[in-house]
This record gives structure tokens, sequence and C-alpha cells, in this order.
């Protein structure tokens, strides 16, 4: 491909200026592109042990996905590229020595997919520091105004996903909702972009309970809940949590169960099957609207993106539920940012390709608009320059690496697969908060 | 360059686990104090490090919420983290006074530390609730990254070797004496004299400080700290390297850690990856923590090395007359 | 006002389980004098086991009856194999109790191993509901409050009409004046051991189905109610166990009626906490038996 001239190798010039520059986009060392040899890989961090357990195994597979379809299209500078799953546990102490090891043991770990909340705290100043760019699906709102140069978000943190519930339920007509959270992180997150918006647009908080996850029987919460007659529950728990819970609401409330307003977080085999199973197909299907970072399910990036779910045997089976919700979309997106990146850098070292990440998702004139990884290849080595507008649509950072995107409602269909049934506007949403 | 910082973790992590395991060490192994909710004074110190460093809630953006919020110079905060697990273990003590069975003993700690996990979950004023505290700044942030790492090693370093020598103050000589005959027999002991309620309490400070001090270097050094990392269970992993090694040895226990801590679990996750259960891995390192903690007991309960119990001479100047 | 009655019902159902569980706790504990923790882990063991055979549609009652036998099985040799070799050899309570702590860490772990770290359920509720004035409870509520009083009387049965049940109530007071009596320590141990270990089971497959959706941690969650619901009734006395159920279930139930019900687990924690420390022996232990709690 090309010239492969052997410069000396100034990395670290590179990465000081780099550094220095936060990030930004200066081209002060283009004359300095490190090379490395052997195949690259992308780490996955998530929890793959611990109370989160479930996420890590679906946020692998779109790693599968966007590397299936890159390594088809020949790879990035003729190197290969493939999946590492590197276990947070949930706990942030002991996630330090996993990422930590994994970073030192694991070949050309040029990129990172960080996948969990409970940990980002501690992992992201690792993956940081060690100059590897990072794309977190994290909603942490300490993130929001972060200073890491080598972190980017493209999905929206938990308040912003807060304040879009309130939009979607007061779109509805649920003007007297009652919240019920279970006592978690991303609650926590959500729990002041809800309070806050919802008086704004007219609506009330009737009752706002926490509950704690798993227990026996949430009885005595479901009658108080009863009692305080909401239009809608506005709910964010577990599988198991969310099936006690509504199994008994069912039962007290005369088989009447009121709609319901999650985050597409629930937009997981284990959330719909555990729900269908208490309280029947035509709830979860008609009455549950999972709101959140959301996107176009007719675009040509989303079917290509589906279709590479569908065709890896590791991921087909899930590849129906797990194309429509954002996080594990903003990760193959993600994947396809950096790779661009390190084919217009000509480098996949991160301390030099980081650079390179806001100029291949940039609107510029005379930039072809790519939305998948082979076409953004094929415009690079044409010698133009490219806006990759994958799955979520056009991306924006702001100054803090931070994308939001569009939010919008799905809802369940019967083979646990989602349907968009409308969109929520960002600008609305982040106007709230 | 990725294998330094590896090894910079595992070193501060080692430092860390002695610090609270000869705290521990103290309290169970030489004193008898069946403290089970030890994690409880680890999360104390990491907790009073992360709040009075961060500052207030409005320099990073109001995100948090916490009670203090102070920004106090380096090295104070490790005092005060030491001095929050001093608090909080003299707390525990007290809870711990009457003389229940040593089993009872240990449900009721068991239980005290899920309660604790709990309030602090689900009050997020105190600490930030499930979220916990990110962002905690590092004291070396100014330096360039190597020499900061290098020299965090250094600070837990100087902080085993001096609490080393604390430690021998109370596990050795008159002292450790005292205590171990307080171990083996509290009313013999309290009939020579000894006030057994005073030397719990005092036993429970320094090994709260020591505890404290572990979490306050620990949270410091990875810059968070929530619940899911002080969850009730962690006990028993502080626990086994004290069975393991040796319990009420100084040297045992240290050995302990290190083959627990580093050499088992870390080892276990040099295992080559199963493809479909990425998880396996840590699963695999509480069972072979249980099956160590388990096998020692049944095959050598002193652990591997043995609590070395003074030995009386006779005094060779004495001569009987005639 | 209603609420709290409402919540009196639901604590009636839940205390029912927790009574289960409280029960064969404390028998463990007044037949060998081991407070067993693995309990703990032995009830989602026994949770999965159902899982298994009502997935290859045996019926929810018979799976039931089958996991608690197996579980008992386990439990037998479990103490036959590990805990009274420890206690025979002259271990120390302490270590007993880490040594339980590490087998009920050990059994989570391999049952995530196995089984994965997915929430499971064994289904929907038949949908049924009774109303007795105020109160509403589902069948499944029903059935286990029904299951446990009908587990409880024979119990009763057993431990007050016949020999065998007079033989574990001697071995429960004063083991070695027992076996100078002549009754067969060891084996009544065993019969002791798979007995509790049956309703450890039962009330693992009583859990599940109570909370409709569980994982690895269901047994490690429901634990600690049980086990402060026995301190509560006096540790080794059933029928104390029975009643400390009830008032763990209720007092949670109503605790969470009326104030944040992120709290509702703390009501048994400190119940427990404050038992211990002020009158150790429980409501029904008899002072004799505060002997056995203190130290040496």
């Amino acid at each position: 491909m090309g010239s492969q001239r052997t410069w000396r190798v100034s990395a670290l010039v590179g990465a000081t200026a780099l550094v220095a520059a936060c990030g930004s986009s200066s081209p002060s060392s283009s004359s300095s592109a490190p090379t490395q040899s052997g195949n690259i890989t992308a780490g996955v961090i998530a929890p793959f042990t611990g109370p989160a357990a479930q996420f890590g195994k679906l946020l692998s597979a779109p790693c599968f996905a966007a590397t299936d379809l890159i390594n088809k299209a020949g790879g990035i500078l003729g190197k290969t590229i493939s999946c590492s799953a590197i276990d947070d546990t949930g706990d942030p102490a002991d996630a330090v020595p996993n990422v930590t090891r994994a970073i030192a043991t694991t070949t050309n770990l040029d990129m990172a997919l960080g996948l969990e909340s409970n940990t980002a705290a501690t992992t992201v100043p690792l993956v940081n520091d060690a100059k590897i760019p990072i794309i977190t699906t994290n909603g942490l709102v300490a993130f929001t105004k972060n200073t890491y140069p080598y972190y980017w978000r493209l999905t929206p943190s938990d308040d912003a996903n807060g304040a879009a519930f309130a939009v979607w339920a007061v779109q509805k007509g649920y003007k007297n909702v009652a919240v019920v959270f279970q006592n978690g992180i991303g609650s926590e997150g959500n729990l002041p972009g809800l309070t806050s918006a919802m008086p704004k647009l007219g609506g009330s908080l009737g009752l706002q309970l926490t509950i704690p996850a798993d227990a026996a029987s949430y009885s005595s919460e479901v009658a108080r809940v009863i009692n305080a007659h909401p239009d809608a529950l506005i709910w964010s728990a577990d599988p198991q949590t969310t099936a006690t819970f509504m199994s008994e609401y069912k039962q007290l409330n005369n088989g009447v169960i009121p709609p319901m307003v999650t985050a597409t977080d629930s937009l997981t085999p284990d959330f719909f099957d555990a729900l269908k199973k208490v309280v029947g197909v035509t709830y979860v299907t008609q009455d549950v609207y999972l709101v959140g970072s959301s996107f176009s399910q007719t675009t040509a990036a989303f079917n290509t993106y589906k279709t590479a779910l569908q065709d890896d045997s590791r991921t087909s089976a899930i590849a129906d539920v797990l194309s429509a919700v954002g996080p594990p979309a903003s990760e193959y997106d993600g994947i396809n940012i950096l790779a661009l990146a390190m084919v217009m850098a000509k480098s996949t070292v991160g301390s030099y390709y980081n650079q390179f990440v806001t100029k291949v998702i940039s609107p510029k004139p005379g930039a072809v608009v790519v939305s998948n990884f082979a076409d953004g290849l094929a415009a690079l080595k044409a010698g133009k320059q490219i806006q990759y507008v994958g799955v979520l649509g056009p991306v924006v950072f702001n100054q803090y690496h931070n994308s939001a995107g569009q939010f919008a409602a799905n809802v369940f269909n019967p083979d646990g697969s989602a349907s968009r049934v409308g969109s929520i506007s960002g600008t609305q949403v982040l106007g709230l908060l | 360059m990725a294998w330094e910082y590896y090894l910079v973790v595992m070193l501060v992590y080692l430092g860390t686990d002695l610090l609270a395991v000869w705290g521990l060490n103290l309290e169970f192994g030489v004193a008898g104090i069946a403290n089970l909710a030890y994690i409880v004074v680890v999360a104390a110190g990491a907790y009073a490090y992360a709040v009075v460093t961060l500052g207030p809630s409005s320099n990073l953006g109001g995100f948090q919420t916490y009670i203090g919020g102070f920004t106090l110079p380096f090295p104070l905060p490790l005092l005060v983290g030491a001095a929050a697990g001093a608090v909080v273990g003299t707390l525990i003590g007290l809870t711990g006074l009457k003389r229940l069975r040593q089993d009872y003993q240990g449900v009721a700690m068991l239980v005290v530390s899920l309660t604790v996990v709990t309030i602090v979950s689900a009050d997020t004023g105190l600490f930030n609730g499930t979220a916990g505290l990110a962002l905690i700044p590092n004291p070396f942030a100014n330096l360039d990254p190597e020499t900061a790492r290098w020299t965090y090693v250094a600070l837990v370093a100087v902080c085993c070797l001096i609490g080393f020598v604390v430690l021998r103050r109370f596990t050795t000589g008159p002292m450790g004496r005292t205590l171990r005959a307080m171990r083996d027999d509290d009313v013999a002991a309290s009939a020579s004299g000894k006030d057994i309620v005073r030397l719990r309490l005092v036993v429970q400070a320094v090994g709260g400080a020591f505890g404290g001090l572990s979490g306050a270097l620990l949270a410091g050094f990875i810059g968070g700290w929530s619940p899911s990392a002080w969850a009730y269970i962690e006990t028993l992993a502080f626990l086994s390297c004290i069975i393991v090694g040796g319990r009420g040895s100084d040297r045992g226990v240290s050995l302990g850690t290190l083959i627990i801590a580093v050499l088992l679990l870390q080892g276990v996750q040099f295992l080559p990856q199963i493809a479909s259960v990425p998880g396996l891995s840590e699963d695999f390192g509480w069972i072979i923590l249980g099956t160590a903690t388990i096998a020692f007991i049944w095959f050598r309960p002193q652990g591997v090395l043995k609590e070395r119990r003074p030995r009386y001479h006779a005094e060779s100047s004495s001569k009987l007359p005639g | 006002m209603q609420l709290i009655i409402e919540a009196i019902g639901f604590g009636i159902a839940t205390g029912a389980v927790i009574a289960l569980g409280a029960v064969g706790f404390s028998v463990q504990f007044g037949i060998s004098n081991i407070l067993n923790i693995t309990y703990g882990a032995l009830m989602t063991l026994s949770a999965y086991i159902g899982l298994i055979l009502i997935n290859r549609g045996v019926n929810a009652w018979a799976a039931l009856a089958l996991s608690a036998v197996a579980v008992g099985v386990v439990s037998v040799i479990y103490h036959r194999i590990l805990l009274a070799p420890l206690v025979r050899r002259g271990t120390r309570a302490i270590a007993m109790i880490i040594v339980t702590v590490s087998a009920g860490t050990i059994l989570q772990y391999v049952i995530v191993a196995i089984a994965g770290p997915s929430s499971q359920s064994y289904g929907e509720q038949s949908g049924q509901t009774f109303h007795f004035a105020d109160l509403t409870l589902s069948f499944g509520q029903v059935a286990i409050i029904v299951l446990t009083a009908v587990l409880m009387f024979a119990l009763h049965l057993l431990l007050t009409r016949t020999t065998l049940g007079k033989a574990m109530r001697a071995t429960s007071s004063n083991r070695t004046l027992a076996r100078s009596c002549g009754i067969a320590t060891s084996r009544i141990s065993d019969i002791a051991w798979f007995i509790s270990g049956c309703l450890c089971g039962a009330a693992g497959v009583a859990l599940a189905i109570t909370t409709v959706s569980f994982d690895f941690s269901l047994g490690a969650l429901f634990l600690i109610p049980m086990i402060a619901a026995a301190v509560l009734g006096g540790i080794g006395q059933p029928y104390g166990a029975m009643l400390g159920g009830l008032i763990i279930g209720v007092s949670s139930e109503v605790a969470a009626a009326v104030s944040n019900p992120n709290y509702k687990d703390v009501v048994a924690f400190v119940i427990l906490i404050i038992v211990l420390l002020v009158r150790p022996r429980g409501l029904f232990g008899a002072a004799w038996s505060s002997r056995r709690l203190m130290e040496g």
C-alpha cells in the first residue's frame, strides 16, 4: 500500500505535542508516522463476571461484526484486527490489574472499547495513560466534562437519558408518572435529568421510589405505586428485579399494569425473556417503551452492521435484538472510526493516530460520505477526504470528546428484536438539563 | 513499557494488600478478634481519602454528591485515611465487646459489613451511592507519568516500611505477648490484671489504621472507589492470605499475601482464555481461594510459616548456690 | 393504614419462605453446633436443580420435592466428609465459620461457571389471586405459606411424637449425655442433616418461585434474613425460627411500605445485630442454651 518509508520513531515527540494540545487535531507531527509490526487487537473492556456479567458477552458482538468487515476489506494497513475480551469484573479495584495486564500482554492493543459504568472511573484513566484511544459507552455524568485526550464517547450520559424519558412520557400523554428505579449506577445518573426535565414539560412525578435489587418480594412497594395511580411507570431495573416486581403488580392490580418507559439498556434478551415469562408477550410488545440513544434502521450503514452480525456464527443468534440498541452500535461505529483514523494516519499507534479521529468524521467540502469501513478505505486510498456517517448517524464531538447523538423510543417485537416508534430531539433533551 | 505498568500495579497492590493483611492479622491472628467486617475499615480509608482530596463537588461539574470536599495537601490525606480507618475500626470493635462465641462474632461482623455497604449504596449524599467516587486526584499528577508511577510505588513501599515497624511494636515484645495471652485465654489474661476491653479497642484502632491507610493508598492510585470494591466477601480474601501464610506470624501472612494475591489470583489469569466463557478465570480465582483456605484448615491450620512462640531460656548467669 | 395491612399480608408470605429456611438452619445448628453458612449456596443449588427439572417438564411441586431430597443428600455428605471430621479434630469455631463461608463461595462460583450469570425463571405465575379482607395474595404465595405450615407441622410431629425426634432433641441439647444413653448420635446427626438439608432445598425452590426471577446470588441474598430469623427465635429452636421468620418478613415489608424501600433489607440485618448484642439466646432460647453462645 503505497510507499512504506521507515521513519525514525518519534512517537514520543508526537505524543507530547498531542497531549499538550489536549487532543485537538493539530497536524504538527505529520512527518512522523510510527509503524508497528504484526496484527492488531481491539480490547473489549466489559464485565464478564460479577453482577453485570450478562453484558460482557452481548457487548463483544459488535466488535466481532466490525472486525469481520474490516478484515474482509483487507484489514488496516494490511494487518488483520481481532477482538480480545478484558474482564473488568464490575469492581473498580479488580479492574485495574486486569486492564494493565491486558495492556502488557496483548500484542498491539491499539484500540479499546469501554463498556461499563461501574469501572469506568478507574479504567478510562488507565487506558488514556497508555495512549490507547478508547470508545466508551459508560453513562457516567462525571465524564461529561473530562479532559482525557484518548477518550471518545458516542452515546449520551445518564442524565441526558433521564431527560429523554421525560420527553417521551409527556409526548405520549403520560403526565403523572411514578418513577421506580433500582438502586444502581445508571439509574442514579438518570434521576437528576428526569427530575429536572419533567416539571419543565408540564408533567409531574407522582411517586419516586428506589428499590433494592433482587428482593424476594416487592409487594409493599407495588402497593405504594398502585396507590399513586400513575399514568405510566418510568422504570430502570435489572431483568430479575423487573420480573419479580411486575409479576406482583399484575396480581395486585387485577391484571392491569401501566405502560412502562425504560432505557434501551433493557433491550436485551434477558430482560425480554424475563418480563415476557411473567406478564405475557402482549404487554411486553405493546406497552413497554425503550428510550435511549437510537437511530434509523433503514440506512445502508445499519444494514451493513446487521448483516455482519447475522453472518458471524458467534453473534447471529442475537443479531436482531442487538442491532437496535445504541451502545453496541456505538461500539461498532467507534471501531470503524478508529480504524479509518489509523488508515488516514498511516499508523496503528494510538499516540499518533488519535489526532486523526476528528478528521474522519467531520464534514468538509469535497469529503466523501461513507457508511462503512470498506468504502472509507477505498476513498482514502484514492486520496480523498472522508466523513464517516455510521449507524448512529453524523457524529459531532464537543470539546470534551462527547457526542450525544439522537434519541428515539423503541418497542419490542414478538421475537425479541425491536422497532423504532418515535424520535426524540437531542437538542430538546440537552436543553432540559 | 506496558509490562512496566503492570509491574507497578502489582507492586502497589501487593503493598496495599500487605498493609491490610497485617492489620487484620493483628486483630485476628495475634489478638484473636474475629473481625470479619475488616473490609469496612479499608473502605473507610478510601472514602476519607477521596473526600479530602476531591475538593467541592462543583469544581468537577457537580456530578457527584458527597460529604466533605476539601483539598488537603500531600501527605495529609493519607493520615486522614488511616485515622478514618482507626475510628471506624474502634466503632466496629465496640459492637464486638460482648463475649460471644467466635463464630457468632464472625457472623455478626459479616452482617455489619453487609449493612454498611447497603447504607452507603442507598444514601447517595454520603459518598455518591452506588456510582461511587471518580476523578480522585493522584498526588503526583504534576510529574511525568512514568516518574509518577514509580514515585507511587516508592510511597507505598515507605508506608509499608513504617507500617511494619509500627506493627512489630504490637505483634512482638510485651504487647505481643499480652495480646496472644488475651487470644488464648482472656479470662486468665484478665485475672492477671490486663484491661481486656481497652486492649481490644486499641487493637481494633491500630488494625483499623492499617486498613484505612491501605484503602487510602489504593484509592489514590486507581482514582476511583465504589461499593462494588468492598463487598462483604472481600474480607475472605484477606483471611485466606492469613490462614495460608500462617496466622499470627507477620512473615507468614506476608508470604501468604504473596502466594494468594499475586501468584494464585494473578497467575490464574494467564491461563489461556476459553473463548466461550471469558469470565472463567475470575470465577476460578474465588474457587481457588476458597479451596486453598479449606485445604490449609484441613491439612495445616498453622499455615505455611508457623507463628513463632517466644521461648524462655533459663538465665545462664544463675547458678545454684553451693 | 391500608398499605400497612397489605404489607402485613405480604410479610406473612415472605416470612413463610424465610421461616422455611430458618428452621432448617436452626436444626443444623442444634444438632451439630455449627453455623453452616454454606446453607445459602445450597439453596441456590436447589433452585438450579429445580430449574433443570422444570425445563424438562417435571411438575413444579415434584421438582421441589426432588430438589429438596437432592440437597438433603448433598448436605449429609458435606457434613460427613468435611465438617464432622474438622469438628472431631477440635477445629475452632471461627475456623469452622471460615470453612463454611469458603465452601459456600466455591459452590456459588462453580454454579456460575457452569450455568452462566444470566438470570433464570421458572415461568409465569398462574395468575390466580386470593383476597382476604384487605390482603391480596397470589396463588404461589398462598401455596408456599401452606407448604411451610405443613412442613413445620410435620417437623413438630417428628420431634415430639417419634423416637427419632426425641433422639434428635436429646442429641441437640447434650450430645455426650445422649451418647451415654445409648443413642447412636452420629447416625442421628446424619438423619438430622438430611432433614434440614431437605428443608434447605425446599426453601431454595420456594425462593425461586417467590422471586420469580433469580440468578447465582439467590442463596447469598436470603441467607442473612434467615439467620436473623433463626437467631431471633432462638438458635436451635425450630419453633422460634418459625416465629422469627414471620417477624422478619412482616417488619421488612412494613418498613418498605412506610419508608424508603432501599433500607428494607437493613431491617433484618439490624435485628440480627441487636439480638446478638443484647440477648443472644433469642426469644425462645432457654437460659442454659446461652452457654453455647458465649466464649469458652
